[in-house]
């Protein structure tokens, strides 16, 4: 089993549609995908057309694997399937800080998904606290969406600089996500980012209103507009993770 | 999920009650034929299992409660596959522990009338599917079935919500049922034989009509099989039914007309004898890991050569047994004895033919003393030709108790055929030690014995026979041991009792 995590410290970067559209390109290869939304806003689940739990169950999530079990929805997609999230993941970090086991609470229990499921996707919020600290011991890669903007950069500079402070050695990479080739910004940022670090990924995600519409269809992109550029796009970006992986 | 239909529901407002809290939508509505595959003896299904056959050879695995456990394509060879065959490996490993060596084919083919139906919420959200399912079972030679089904598969999440809403839908007018398919079949189906009931004929020559008709349809069953080889046991239950059908003509000589009997035992004459040597080496092969057990180890390769040459013998035979079934003289035959089976009426009885009770009584009765006399003349220096004469008796009375069983009171003809189980086995074992012993003789004695194989093999089969004696001699000390219980007086009395033997 593989744990991907789709992270970034900065929100409305891209990270629900690409947890959803490659999620959703994974199960269609036959392999069977839990993606587990941890954000409280609960866009993965929308997209899915599942509707958000209204109980508080994070606690019990994160001690059995049997309340995770009991709670994954099937999609309308043979072969994936969503934990949904709820409300009470806004405290999330304070739950994960009651448990001793820390940093590996996460981990603990999303290990005993191995002969439930192939792939483990986690759409992440924009978080720097305990949950991320899970997600980062948690995860076997973390996949980072960068919009090519200064705040954004700026974004991954301080992850970066997070990631050699506490010595976290998780494989991540990144790729540009809502990329906009018109503009001169974007290019001048893509060019000088890939050049400084070796982590982009090739593809790039264009701005699209082929993306907002999945809010519209509520459908992965891939469902009903495999055609436009957005949504080759992530196929070729799932093509470069599955190397990776 | 499965559910049957009570007689007071309603599929038309049952649908209407679940479009209140679903939207449905209509996404099939066809007749299909569901296609069952399984072994001979019904492993998978007996294991939970249901294996279906769909388009393109894929076949499908599902579990009783109708989850899809495995979908994958299957290389059939002559219309069967071995679990070894399979690509799948979590697929051919779950196949495998239930049948090494049993083949599995079409067992069973139902017309189906399907209508599902999709169960989307209020957000438009696929929560499972509901299926309506007409299915008929025809076939030749079995009683006719018909029946309608509601199977619901609500997806991972959904399960609560869909089934209350079937339950509260259908106004309980839905029983939830096991897989019925297999049931069904497991039920009546199974093992190639048509069922016979006489508990509602009272005259002897009616009985018999229809016992050698229904042993006469299972002899056809299996002949197909037996021509496309796909299993051992289509040979061994046509035997059976031939030979089924010589006892209960030899115990009823003397109330049919002459002439019709020779008539019949032609058939059955022929059907025996053509088929005999194939069976012999079905026998042997089967326990090719059996004799390599009893080898020390270092002989354990050195048999080898003589089963090479008894496949190779097997094939052969295999090939002129389908030229002889499929020859003009055997269609001959075997017309005239369905001719004179379908014209066998009162004129071919003696008029002072007894009744049928009178008949199964007396012809046990008879038997059962056989056994008994055949059995107290048994000790340890007998000869094996005394065993096989005591083993044909007992055969000769299981099969008329087995026949004739549905005449007989509930549970009457079970109960002694279990407490006689022991006796048969150890029988069956002795039996087969001494004709495999003898085989093995004769095999080596046509195989080239200038090569070094054959000289190891002569040694693995010299070692072989010594170990089948040693067998023997402890198969007939325990049988002597167990024959003595079973003539005690109390067995005896238990017995004749539950038969009304006196």
């Amino acid at each position: 089993m593989k744990i991907i995590s789709i992270y970034n410290v900065k929100g409305g970067v891209g990270k629900t549609t690409a947890a959803v559209n490659l999620s959703y390109l994974c199960a269609k290869e036959g392999n069977k995908v839990l993606l587990i939304d941890f954000d409280a806003q609960a866009s993965a689940g929308f997209y899915f057309k599942i509707k958000p739990e209204l109980e508080s169950k994070t606690k019990k999530i994160l001690k059995k694997r049997s309340a995770i079990i009991k709670n994954i929805k099937a999609t309308d997609y043979k072969n994936l399937e969503l934990l949904p999230a709820d409300i009470s993941l806004r405290n999330i970090d304070i739950k994960l800080n009651s448990f001793k086991t820390q940093g590996k609470t996460l981990l603990n229990v999303l290990k005993k998904l191995d002969e439930y499921c192939d792939f483990i996707f986690i759409d992440s919020p924009p978080n720097l606290g305990v949950l991320a600290d899970n997600l980062f011991t948690a995860s076997d890669i973390a996949i980072l969406p960068v919009v090519p903007s200064p705040l954004s950069i700026n974004g991954i500079e301080v992850l970066e600089k997070y990631f050699k402070r506490k010595d976290i050695e998780l494989k991540t990479y990144y790729f540009f996500s809502m990329v906009e080739k018109s503009k001169t910004l974007h290019r001048a940022i893509i060019s000088a980012e890939k050049k400084r670090s070796g982590k982009y990924l090739k593809s790039e995600i264009p701005y699209s209103s082929s993306i907002e519409k999945m809010g519209v269809y509520k459908a992965p992109i891939l469902e009903f507009a495999p055609k436009t550029e957005a949504a080759k796009a992530y196929s070729c970006l799932w093509k470069e993770i599955k190397k990776i992986l | 999920m499965l559910f049957k239909r009570t007689e007071r529901f309603n599929k038309k407002e049952f649908i209407g009650n679940l479009s209140g809290r679903f939207r449905l939508k209509i996404i099939e509505k066809r007749e299909k034929a569901r296609i069952f595959f399984d072994t001979f003896d019904w492993r998978a299904a007996q294991n939970g299992l249901v294996l279906q056959l769909g388009d393109n050879n894929y076949l499908s695995v599902f579990d009783n409660k109708f989850n899809v456990l495995s979908k994958v394509k299957i290389n059939l060879i002559n219309g069967k596959f071995l679990a070894k065959d399979v690509r799948d490996q979590s697929l051919r490993s779950k196949l495998f522990s239930i049948s090494p060596d049993r083949a599995f084919y079409l067992r069973a083919k139902v017309k189906s009338k399907v209508e599902s139906y999709e169960l989307r919420d209020k957000y438009d959200k696929l929560t499972g599917i509901i299926t309506f399912e007409n299915i008929v079972f025809k076939e030749k030679a079995f009683s006719e079935f018909e029946d309608e089904f509601v199977v619901s598969l609500p997806l991972k999440g959904y399960e609560k919500l869909v089934n209350d809403e079937i339950k509260r839908a259908s106004k309980r007018e839905l029983r939830k049922v096991e897989n019925p398919f297999i049931k069904i079949f497991l039920e009546n189906y199974a093992l190639n034989k048509p069922s016979l009931d006489l508990s509602r004929v009272k005259s002897l020559d009616e009985a018999i009509k229809r016992i050698l008709s229904y042993l006469y349809q299972s002899a056809g069953l299996n002949e197909w099989g037996i021509k496309a080889d796909i299993d051992i046991e289509f040979l061994h239950y046509y035997r059976v039914s031939i030979r089924k059908s010589k006892t209960l003509l030899k115990n009823a000589r003397k109330y049919l007309d002459g002439e019709k009997t020779a008539k019949l035992n032609k058939f059955l004459s022929f059907a025996g004898s053509a088929t005999s040597a194939l069976r012999d080496y079905d026998v042997y092969l089967a326990r090719e890991n059996e004799y390599k057990e009893m080898l020390p180890v270092k002989y354990k390769n050195h048999i080898d050569p003589v089963f090479k040459k008894i496949k190779t013998l097997r094939e052969k035979e295999r090939k002129l047994l389908v030229k002889k079934l499929s020859s003009n003289l055997y269609n001959e035959i075997r017309t005239d004895y369905e001719e004179t089976i379908s014209n066998l009426d009162l004129e071919l009885f003696d008029k002072t033919a007894p009744d049928i009770e009178i008949f199964i009584e007396k012809t046990l009765q008879k038997k059962f003393n056989s056994i008994v006399k055949y059995g107290r003349a048994l000790n340890s220096s007998s000869p094996p030709e005394a065993y096989h004469a005591l083993r044909i008796k007992y055969k000769e009375f299981r099969y008329i108790l087995e026949l004739f069983s549905s005449s007989m009171p509930a549970g009457a003809a079970d109960e002694t055929l279990a407490s006689l189980k022991a006796i048969q086995d150890q029988l069956g074992a002795f039996q087969d030690l001494s004709v495999q012993r003898e085989e093995l003789e004769s095999f080596l004695k046509r195989m080239n014995m200038n090569t070094p194989s054959a000289k190891n093999a002569i040694l693995a089969v010299g070692c072989l026979i010594g170990e089948m004696d040693r067998n023997q001699r402890n198969i007939a000390e325990e049988f002597l041991k167990n024959f003595v219980k079973f003539m005690s007086e109390k067995n005896k009395k238990r017995i004749m009792e539950t038969l009304k033997i006196r």
